[in-house]
């Protein structure tokens, strides 16, 4: 109790010491010995000056935090309650539980709330009113295992507690937790999406719009949220802050597009392949032909092109369209090649996934091929069987951002059960990678990129006092 | 004041059920160590705390405690890489961690 008396001043005397900043202060709410207090001494790593593990942990940690709140306006510091312990059951050899992170309560119908009937993360509430609205509770819970720095867990990588993006085989444990303290400022929803709490939407729900309906989450049954929910490619963010700063991020995509018949017209999701020449450096046009080949022991489909096609003549000079599966994709490359095809289009095998394979050659057998390769889903390839005579180009498309629909930024809306999935990310199609991508991606840079601006459309502002910052990615 | 010394209480009280079980595993070697491994990871207490607070009239508004989480969980992949996802509920979580190790890797090129 004495202990626990004189960590309670402690905390205090701490937390006291920034009062009225308008900071993300992060509280320690470790054990003596334990987590941000690991006494293990270790050497400073990568700009990070901690002596100890504790200290390091600690140092990433308010780092990401001095990151966002420089960037944000309030005037009610921005209690994180944070934790590094060992998270029971977290860890295998192979698999682990990172860190988790959550708004710690939500608050709707306060004073100066732009929006009613609407939750809003409670650190964003108390910047709205200037007043702290949930007196004694933190505004953001965030927990992280320390299990990973033990050589029993998930193999040999542990956490980089350096800030020089140097992190090897390990997890950049400052890149984690600028995304897990973006949740916690407000991409997030108050329920497991697409549920609402006590039927009520939070702001990014708001935010949240079904191209295909022309509706927003908000005001959609829960019936429909449900479907929207696995829209791919259709589940957009709609905010002007995001919106008119996407071109910041990201780079043009690359893309099919369909020409003919207009009933498929459109640009159409691809995957790339590793072996050939980038579909980005070229502009492919070109009519689409089914390929057949024989069914045999390589291959006992006549469309997955495993062995030299049987109708060649109608396949030269255009975009050979075959199926996933049975060979390589190098083998269904080299076949199309050799029909004289200028390029080949693989139809994904798989219905439970939305998105299109990317086709490796882990032997590095590939350097034969002269024509580039791109993948499709199984749905947009049965369209594309679906006629004869359609014509495609496999360009870079100006005027289409990588990740963007209509302008918009694209949701992560698998259509299927991906594994791994939560509605508060950006699709992965998102090129270069976003810090608020589901995969937290190891070449990240240590910007926040669009995440402010998401920010910004739930109702953040930037700070005036020093003027607006600018940043990059 | 007030404000922040029932913050390091509320700190307290959630760090205290953690304290029984935040010393470190012994350090084996990893050989040893993939074999006496559980096999998964553990995510029922991680979601169990969610969804029993009610929502409350406050004197400006009303206010509900976090219903859901953002959990980051990482898997070691074929290529002997990590890759992670973050996921808002324990069956995503379960799908990410028990999936085939090709599927975890949304962006991972793929021979055929």
């Amino acid at each position: 109790m004495r202990r626990a008396l004189l960590l309670t001043l402690a905390l205090c005397a701490s937390v006291s010491a920034f009062a009225g900043t308008g900071k993300i202060i992060i509280v320690n709410g470790d054990q003596p010995g334990v987590g941000f207090n690991d006494p293990t001494p270790v050497l400073p790593v990568g700009g990070n000056p901690g002596t100890t593990r504790g200290a390091q942990r600690l140092h990433v940690f308010q780092a990401a935090a001095d990151a966002w709140s420089v960037l944000l306006e309030t005037n009610v510091d921005i209690i994180a309650q944070a934790t590094f312990p060992v998270i029971p059951g977290g860890c295998t050899a192979d698999s682990a539980i990172l860190g988790q992170a959550a708004p710690w309560s939500w608050q709707r119908d306060f004073t100066n709330a732009p929006k009613a009937n609407v939750w809003y993360p409670i650190a964003l509430a108390n910047a709205m009113t200037g007043r702290d609205l949930a007196p004694g509770t933190p505004d953001i819970f965030v927990q992280f295992n320390s299990a990973l720095d033990n050589p029993t867990c998930l193999g040999e990588s542990g956490w980089y507690y350096g800030l020089d993006r140097e992190k090897g085989i390990h997890s950049d444990l400052y890149v984690v937790v600028l995304h897990e303290l973006g949740h916690g400022l407000g991409i997030a929803g108050n329920g497991t999406a697409p549920s609402f709490r006590d039927g009520i939407p939070a702001i990014s729900d708001v935010h949240t719009l079904d191209l295909t309906t022309g509706q927003r989450w908000d005001q959609m049954s829960a019936e429909a949220r449900s479907q929207s929910i696995g829209n791919t490619g259709n589940l957009v963010w709609d905010g002007d802050n995001v919106r008119l700063n996407t071109f910041r991020f990201l780079q043009p995509v690359t893309t099919l597009t369909i020409t003919e018949p207009s009933t498929l017209a459109r640009n159409y999701d691809i995957g790339t392949a590793v072996f050939g020449p980038s579909p980005s450096a070229a502009v492919l046009s070109g009519e689409i032909a089914k390929a057949l080949d024989a069914a045999n022991d390589d291959g006992p489909s006549t469309t997955d092109g495993c062995t030299a096609f049987t109708n060649a003549d109608a396949v030269a000079g255009k975009l050979a369209l075959v199926d996933r599966g049975e060979c390589t994709f190098v083998v269904k490359a080299r076949n199309a090649q050799a029909a004289g095809a200028i390029g080949v289009i693989v139809v994904d095998n798989r219905r439970d996934t939305c998105q299109p394979p990317s086709m490796g050659s882990s032997s590095g057998d590939g350097g034969d091929i002269t024509i580039p390769a791109i993948s499709v889903t199984q749905d947009d390839g049965s369209l594309l069987r679906s006629v004869n005579g359609a014509r495609g180009t496999i360009r870079t498309d100006p005027s289409q951002l990588a990740g963007t629909n209509q302008n918009y930024m694209r949701l992560y809306a698998p259509c299927t059960e991906e594994p791994g999935s939560s509605t508060h990310h950006w699709d992965v199609n998102a090129s270069p990678n976003l810090l608020m991508e589901p995969s937290i991606n190891s070449d990240l840079l240590h910007g926040l990129d669009l995440t402010l601006y998401q920010l910004l459309d739930i109702g953040w502002t930037r700070p005036q006092r020093s003027g607006r910052r600018s940043y990059n990615r | 004041m007030s404000r922040r010394l029932l913050v390091a209480f509320a700190s307290l009280a959630l760090a205290a059920p953690l304290a029984l079980a935040t010393e470190e595993p012994a350090r084996l070697p990893l050989r040893d160590s993939l074999v006496r491994m559980a096999p998964r990871v553990d995510l029922t207490q991680l979601f169990a705390r969610l969804g029993d607070g009610r929502s409350v009239e406050t004197a400006d508004g009303v206010n509900s405690p976090m219903s859901a989480m953002e959990l980051v969980v990482a898997r070691i992949g074929p290529d002997g890489k990590v890759t992670m996802a973050c996921v808002d509920n324990a069956e995503s979580a379960r799908r990410f961690l028990t999936a085939p190790a090709e599927r975890v890797a949304l962006r991972k090129a793929q021979d055929q």
